[in-house]
């Protein structure tokens, strides 16, 4: 029985114990109530009524323009008074706090007005020009290239296909003049909307309000560099705010040497590129600095002026399309006529199609002037390019240029033995002992000389004479043009670095 | 019923209002009531108890009762008790262990001499742990229980865990550690400035092969214990015997004895991770039955390498094999340099400091000066050691170095190092005295010096920095700030340290009459706590480059902090004294029910000499309070009633019931107060003359062309020097009108109180009637909090006025203008709000000789307002999840809680000197999470708003179909989210799952008796989560996953044209609440030893 009771008494006394739950309170105003204290409107606007109940007399402040509110003030009201709140549709979000003044306490009203999801178009800058109509708002995405000023904000915004002025920003309440309360900085990525203005020449958008700001996490003074074929080291500067600097280049010629951080909180990042043995290259490099939520990359790009490479006009054909400047070489076998000085040449590996000469300033247009003609010899420095498919040089610039004089047997025989180069248009003699190496006789009306050793082509190889009549079906009796230097022999004159351009068959 | 216990309860509040003071126990008592076999009682029989190891006698004449006390006696035992008496039989009770802290009742009949020749000896049974005496509630932990106990930390936390309230550090029943008060033989070893729960010393302040008992108490009514809200822990050491005893050991444990996988997955390299324990013991007479020593040394070294960077020859740096690019010819330059002009030694460059090292020392002395006298005297010494880097970069400078002062760019000489020292330094004087028959006396004072320091080998001179170099163009600098070298004192390490010192006295006199027995009590207790931290306090110089400080040139910076009016250690100090006075009375009445009942007052002083009062924050005004941080709270008057009852229900000591109710009284960690003056800028002068760059351009400051030439190297001349340059920028002195506006004020409620809570309880003990020791006891106590501590911020403004939102959740949204000012101010102050329980069930048994087996269950609730997370007002006032904001804060779970604890342990030893123990530990909780909205819900800035949890669909809006399915998805798998529909998620509600944790130890003794001396080499292993050696995932806590984004689930979207929110779902598809943690100490570890022990 004892035992009963303890038992009991000992549940009770638990059971008292536990007893004290407290809920979590959310405790209004005694003096001023209100059933509804957030009072939301869609964009369509309209009214929307609380109850009010004070136990003083009561008033309503700080009531914002777009709002009507109805009655606004009032005297005790313990049963409860209806306050209506009024607003006229909007195109724009809307939001404030009214105050409910009794007895010396406020009850705070948030009153907001929503437009819904605005439909936004982002217009590209080039339409925003192009297309756009002033007046209009638009909404352009890009990057700050530029601030022009810092109180209204005007500054340029590039978004891949042109530039827009923005000629003042408002700042997050819609004012303007304080721009620097945005932190807007060149890099930074943004998503703006206002309306088009054309100011004199200028297409901008005016008094612009910012809806979006990826700040840029890094950012450099550099975005080119040139590196002389030597190699060396160059420094980047980079302004990284994310977490920690990720770099990638695109070459294997590069290497990074150190980065440094600065006084001025830049970090110096040295590379250093190889010497350049080849031609002109170019790489790529893009340094990221990412925080979890976001990432920048900036691109810097590096040119490093190579060696030129001799080549072939067969092996020019054959080499990939890049910045490699070639050094090709050849006789001019044809001129479109162009002002540009688009030519054939030809040497004993094949012809090409040079698409533009430049003159010594490396100007275009200027073949006319530039004194070379078709049938001279020419040294290009050119990049290989192509058209359609088929392979030219571009914009090649003239190393040397060997001017080939057109002469008889009869002038060539009187000539004197130096450099110049002649044309020499004549008949073939008797190509039985030609052999190996081509030497044999041609003649013209004005008397014959020999042929000591002809070349395929211009700096073709020796001894593939054989070849050459295969391939030309070349034979005695046909006039033959071919370019040689005046020569002699134990005193009698011959046709030296004599090579062949072309020939008419006897028979056609 | 109920009433009559409301009333009961109303009854006991109304007499007592109480306080409290420190929880010092350090002995036990016997007591009883001796009749003759008529059942009358007996008085002037003769009792004498003897301390049979040592020899220590205790004796006692019975009352007119027949009632006999014995206090201060030494816990332990074995006792054998004699009661003699004429025209009796002498009676002998042998074998008879006394609990620290417990009344052991020995009470009997006398036999009448006629019939028997000998004397009767009877041999206490193991059931005599039932004849203790106590109230409330608490738990004893034995030697023998310490030693069985598997452990590889070998700390005294873990010791705790065997208490069905522990398990979580120095955490009590739900309570926050840092507000557990732990004592040694009565002296203050808590970490009372508590910038962490860890314990003082580096977590280990005593070796526990020098603890003899350790008694956890949670609800003491006895009115000398105090100090503490949560839990006490008191532990006394070991006293030496009439034999000469002495052990030495070593354990041993590295990364290679542990696992290395969680859940199948691998936790990385292991690296080194090893730690080896040497000690000794040895106790033992002096003068044979009168005076004892004990001593125990113990020395753990943990090897480590702090800096593994040396200059090189050639200066090119090597990351690979961590060489700087700094030049040894450099440095040797520098260090002759600097020996030949200043005298000054930088250290070594090629050998730095290592390793991590924690030695203890412990002497005591037990003096039986005379029957009635018995001193102890205990001293403990503990440092515990580590080395640390130079600062890497940091300076007040304007711009820091952007290399770290040690690595490919920069050294710094092994001087420039510092040491972190945790210490301890501890005196106990314990005095027992009885006089006469009726009145027994303890004088117990104790001296604690509890200290955090950083410590150099440097001597005191400034800390130089020595830059890479500079380019000078058209007159113009253009700085690197890229270090080159580093020497002198660290820059942050001088006056660097948390100190507490902690002075205790206090007097009991304990009076029998009757069958009452009085005790009456003064406390005295002196507290000071500071934190120091005076960056360049031997002063700084920054050179632009080596030429220029070998040629003193015109340095890039000067810096110093300074005390005003010539204080040397200018700290941010709290000073307090605590009086107690103490009176109770326990009355038995009639042979098996005992109460107790008292009074405690207790006022604490605080010393506001150490405050100065900042004007420019007092005239800040908030809603027309202010804060003054010129004083400190005003002397409160603590009453702490208590009282409690101990009953035998048969009569037979099979059944008892005890229980009790009253307040206790706490301490919150010091740094809350010393906030207040860290933060009020009134302490020290921090002066930094730099160089401004713009676009790396320096603009030297003008006052720097003054420091031309060789360095001043003392501090006073220095002090003299910038006072000379500017008097007013450089005072000397400081008063109120000088005070600034700093950016947030820290402030305490000047009626703050002490925490306070009323604990009650009530306990029932079972002893089964069987041949062997089995019992059981169910207890239930229960806690209000009567003074909780609370941070608010006077700063915000009352939020009833608030708007609230529409729909289901109806909180206030904090309007733009909800602050009075720019300036917050977070003041510590007291809440009412707070209760909590916990309701335990204790298995024992000893079934047959040498097994001994217990089980417990304890299920804990605790609902707070704050677990004052962190030590910084403004972390501790942030990070409380809420509803309405921190300031509005309800009640919720704490932070420290865990709900649900399962311990149980086996121990074995056999025939053969084999020791078996496994510890079984399993839990829910732990680790607490809460149910957030990503980001800040109401606008009040802070993102700790505790979410809405929906009833249903229609009840949340969301802002796609895709975030309406994996919200649902998630939630209908989580289980706190299922079962809490429709209400705001509490914080720290979400439990962790289900751990279960064995640890297993096994020791075998090879034994060699030599003579009467007992010989015995020990080899033991422990391992820790023995499960997880077959399976990675058992015993491996669950922690919140990655998955469930820290429980902030939902995020706002927008409110709708109804005002009412539209979410975004943050959880991903198949996201799920829980992952394994995959953390070192999740898995298996094991511990070997050797032990060599004589007695």
């Amino acid at each position: 029985m004892k035992l009963k009771y303890l038992l009991l008494s000992f549940v009770a006394f638990a059971a008292l114990l536990t007893g004290c739950k407290e809920e979590i309170d959310i405790p209004s105003l005694d003096e001023v109530k209100v059933d509804m204290s957030y009072i939301a409107f869609a964009k369509a606007g309209g009214s929307k009524t609380i109850t009010l109940t004070a136990t003083e007399s009561w008033n309503i402040t700080n009531i914002p323009a777009w709002l009507t509110v109805s009655p606004a003030s009032g005297g005790a009201a313990p049963e409860g008074i209806k306050v209506t709140f009024t607003t006229a549709a909007t195109d724009s979000d809307k939001s404030s706090e009214v105050y409910v003044n009794c007895a010396g306490k406020v009850q705070v009203l948030t009153v907001k007005q929503i437009a819904g999801p605005q439909v936004i178009v982002i217009s590209s800058c080039k339409d925003v020009i192009e297309k756009g109509v002033d007046g209009k708002i638009y909404w352009v995405e890009g990057q700050v290239t530029s601030i022009a000023n810092t109180l209204y904000g005007n500054w340029y915004l590039n978004d891949g296909t042109g530039t827009v002025y923005i000629y003042g920003t408002l700042d997050a309440k819609g004012n303007t003049q304080n721009f620097l309360s945005l932190g807007l900085a060149v890099g930074d990525r943004v998503m703006v909307h206002g309306p088009r203005l054309t100011y004199g020449s200028t297409i901008e958008l005016v008094d612009v309000t910012v809806d979006k700001i990826t700040p840029s996490l890094i950012k450099s003074s550099k975005d080119a560099v040139q590196v002389p074929k030597e190699g060396g080291a160059f420094e980047v500067p980079v302004l990284y705010k994310g977490n920690g600097l990720e770099i990638q280049y695109d070459a294997d010629w590069l290497s990074v040497k150190s980065m440094i951080k600065g006084a001025d909180d830049t970090t110096r990042v040295t590379f250093v590129a190889q010497p350049n043995p080849a031609g002109d290259r170019t790489a790529a490099i893009s340094m990221t600095s990412a925080t979890s939520s976001n990432s920048s990359t900036i691109q810097v790009k590096v040119t490093q002026k190579g060696a030129i490479i001799d080549a072939t006009v067969a092996q020019f054909i054959a080499a990939a399309e890049d910045a490699t400047q070639y050094r090709i070489s050849g006789i001019i076998t044809r001129d479109t006529g162009s002002d540009y000085g688009n030519i054939y040449i030809k040497d004993a590996t094949g012809e090409v199609y040079i698409y533009g000469v430049l003159d010594a300033a490396g100007k275009t247009k200027q073949w006319k002037s530039m004194g070379i003609k078709e049938g001279d010899i020419v040294t290009l420095i050119t990049p290989r390019g192509s058209y359609n498919g088929t392979p030219q040089g571009i914009n090649a610039k003239v190393e040397t240029h060997i001017p080939v004089v057109d002469a008889t047997v009869a002038t060539f025989l009187a000539a004197a033995e130096d450099a110049t180069y002649y044309r020499l248009v004549a008949t073939a003699g008797d190509l039985s002992g030609a052999g190996k190496y081509g030497n044999f006789n041609i003649s013209d009306a004005t008397g014959q000389v020999y042929v000591y050793g002809l070349l395929s082509g211009w700096r073709g190889a020796s001894g593939q004479f054989q070849t050459l009549v295969t391939e030309t079906g070349l034979k005695a009796g046909d006039l033959v043009t071919i370019v040689g230097k005046r020569t002699s022999y134990k005193g009698t004159p011959q046709v030296g670095s004599a090579f062949y351009v072309k020939h008419q068959p006897a028979d056609a | 019923m109920k009433k009559v216990i409301q009333c009961f309860l109303a009854f006991v509040a109304l007499i007592f209002l109480s306080v409290g003071a420190n929880a010092q126990v350090t002995t036990s008592s016997l007591g009883g009531r001796i009749t003759d076999e008529a059942g009358a009682a007996a008085a002037g029989v003769t009792l004498v108890a003897t301390h049979v190891p040592s020899g220590t006698m205790y004796a006692a004449v019975t009352n007119n009762d027949g009632r006999y006390t014995i206090q201060g006696m030494r816990p332990g035992g074995p006792y054998k008790v004699e009661i003699s008496y004429i025209g009796y039989q002498t009676m002998n009770f042998t074998d008879i262990t006394l609990q620290l802290g417990d009344q052991y009742n020995l009470s009997t009949e006398l036999k009448e001499e006629a019939f028997q020749l000998e004397d009767i000896v009877i041999v206490a049974s193991a059931s005599s742990a039932f004849a203790g005496e106590k109230f409330g509630s608490s738990t004893n932990i034995s030697n023998q229980n310490i030693q069985s106990l598997p452990t590889i930390s070998r700390s005294i936390t873990d010791v705790a865990k065997l208490s069905p309230y522990g398990g979580s550090g120095m955490s009590f029943a739900g309570g926050d550690g840092r507000s557990s008060n732990f004592t040694v033989d009565g002296a203050n070893f808590n970490n009372n400035f508590g910038l962490s729960s860890s314990l003082p010393g580096g977590g280990t302040p005593i070796s526990i092969d020098a603890i003899e008992e350790v008694q956890v108490v949670i609800a003491p009514f006895d009115v000398r214990q105090t100090n503490f809200i949560g839990g006490g822990v008191n532990a006394i050491t070991k006293s030496g015997t009439n034999t000469l005893r002495g052990s030495a050991y070593v354990y041993h444990r590295n990364e290679n004895m542990r696992g290395n996988t969680v859940d199948g997955v691998e936790l990385g390299n292991r690296g080194i991770d090893r730690n080896t324990t040497y000690g000794a013991t040895l106790g033992g007479p002096i003068v044979k039955n009168k005076l004892f020593f004990f001593v125990n040394f113990e020395y753990t070294k943990t090897p480590t390498i702090v800096n593994r960077w040396r200059p090189s020859v050639d200066g090119v740096a090597n990351t690979d094999l961590y060489i700087s690019r700094t030049t040894m010819a450099d440095m040797k330059r520098v260090s002759d340099f600097l020996m030949s002009k200043y005298g000054y030694d930088t250290g070594s460059y090629t050998d730095y400091p290592a390793n991590e090292s924690n030695m203890k020392i412990l002497a005591r002395l037990d003096w039986n000066i005379s029957k009635n006298h018995n001193l102890a005297i205990r001293y403990n010494y503990t440092l515990n050691r580590g080395w640390n880097n130079t600062n890497a970069s940091s300076s007040n400078c304007i711009q820091r170095t952007t290399e770290s002062r040690l690595g490919q760019y920069s050294m710094a000489f092994a001087n420039s190092m510092y040491s972190m020292d945790n210490i301890v330094n501890s005196i106990s004087v314990d005095l027992n005295s009885r006089f006469g028959d009726n009145v027994a006396n303890q004088l117990l004072v104790t001296y604690s010096q509890l200290d955090d320091i950083r410590g150099s080998n440097s001597a005191k001179f400034p800390f130089i920095d020595i830059l890479e170099g500079y380019t000078v163009n058209n007159g113009k600098i253009t700085q690197a700030i890229v270090p080159y070298m580093s020497a002198g004192y660290e820059l942050f390490t001088w006056n660097n340290g948390v100190h507490n010192t902690v002075i205790n006295a206090k007097d009991d006199i304990t009076l029998y009459k009757g069958n009452h027995k009085i005790t009456a009590g003064l406390s005295f207790e002196y507290q000071m706590a500071d934190n120091s931290y005076m960056r360049n306090g031997t002063g700084y110089y920054r050179y632009r480059s080596l030429d220029d400080f070998l040629t003193g040139a015109v340095p890039e910076t000067v810096a110093l902090t300074y005390g005003y009016d010539g204080e040397q250690n200018p700290a941010a100090r709290v000073r307090f004294v605590q009086f107690g006075l103490y009176l109770q009375d326990e009355w038995s009445l009639g042979n098996n029910f005992k109460v107790n009942y008292g009074v405690r007052l207790d006022e604490i002083v605080f010393n506001n000499k150490d405050l100065m009062r900042n004007n420019a924050i007092y005239e800040i005004e908030y809603d027309g309070k202010s804060v003054d941080t010129g004083k400190w709270p005003k002397p409160k008057l603590q009453v702490s009633p208590r009282i409690g009852f101990n009953w035998d229900v048969f009569g037979n000591r099979s059944l008892k019931v005890r229980g009790g109710s009253g307040l206790f009284s706490g301490r919150l960690p010091l740094v809350f107060f010393t906030n207040m003056p860290t933060n009020s800028g009134m302490v020290q002068n921090i002066v930094a003359i730099s160089t401004r760059y713009s676009g790396g351009v320096a603009n030297p400051d003008a006052l720097l062309a003054a420091f031309q030439g060789d360095m001043i190297t003392d501090v006073d001349a220095l002090i003299e020097k910038l006072h000379s340059l500017d008097p007013k920028k450089f005072p000397k002195t400081i008063s109120p009108e000088d005070g600034v506006k700093p950016s947030q004020i820290n402030g305490i409620d000047p009626n703050f109180r002490m925490p306070q809570v009323w604990k009650s309880s009530i306990a029932l003990d079972y002893n089964f009637p069987t041949s062997f020791p089995f019992s059981i006891s169910g207890e239930y106590i229960f806690n209000k909090t009567i003074n909780g501590i609370q941070l608010l911020n006077w700063n915000i403004k009352e939020n009833a006025g608030f708007t609230q939102l529409n729909g289901p959740d109806r909180r206030h949204i904090y309007p733009s203008a909800y602050k009075y000012t720019t300036t917050d101010a977070f003041v510590l102050t007291n809440t009412r709000k707070g209760y909590g329980w916990t309701g335990s069930f204790t298995l024992n048994m000893t079934p047959v000789e040498n097994l001994h087996i217990m089980a417990s269950y304890t299920h804990t609730v605790m609902k707070q307002i704050t677990g004052m997370p962190g030590s910084n007002a403004e972390s501790a006032y942030l990070y409380i999840p809420t509803v309405e904001g921190p300031n509005f804060a309800g009640l919720s779970n704490s932070q420290y809680v865990t709900p649900d604890r399962v311990i149980a342990s086996v121990s074995y030893k056999d025939k053969s000197n084999n020791h078996f123990s496994l510890f079984y530990e399993g839990y829910r909780g732990g680790s607490n999470y809460t149910y957030m909205y990503y980001g800040d819900f109401n606008g009040d800035n802070m993102a700790y708003d505790v979410m809405y949890i929906p009833k249903d669909d229609s009840e949340i809006l969301f802002a796609s179909q895709s975030d309406r399915e994996r919200y649902w998805a998630y939630a209908d798998q989580d289980a706190y989210l299922s079962k809490n529909k429709g209400k705001y998620a509490e914080a720290y509600s979400v439990y962790s799952p289900w751990v279960h944790r064995f640890d297993f130890r096994y020791a075998h003794d090879f034994v060699v008796r030599i003579g009467k001396t007992r010989n015995a080499l020990q080899l033991n292993v422990d391992f820790q989560n023995i499960g997880n050696l077959f399976n990675s995932t058992w015993g491996v806590h669950q922690i919140l996953s990655t998955e469930a984004m820290s429980g902030r689930i939902l995020q706002l979207d927008n409110i709708n044209d109804q005002g009412v929110p539209v979410f975004k779902t943050k959880v991903g598809a198949g996201a799920r609440t829980w992952d394994y943690s995959h953390a070192i100490g999740q898995c298996w570890s094991l511990q070997v030893g050797i032990k060599y022990l004589f007695n």
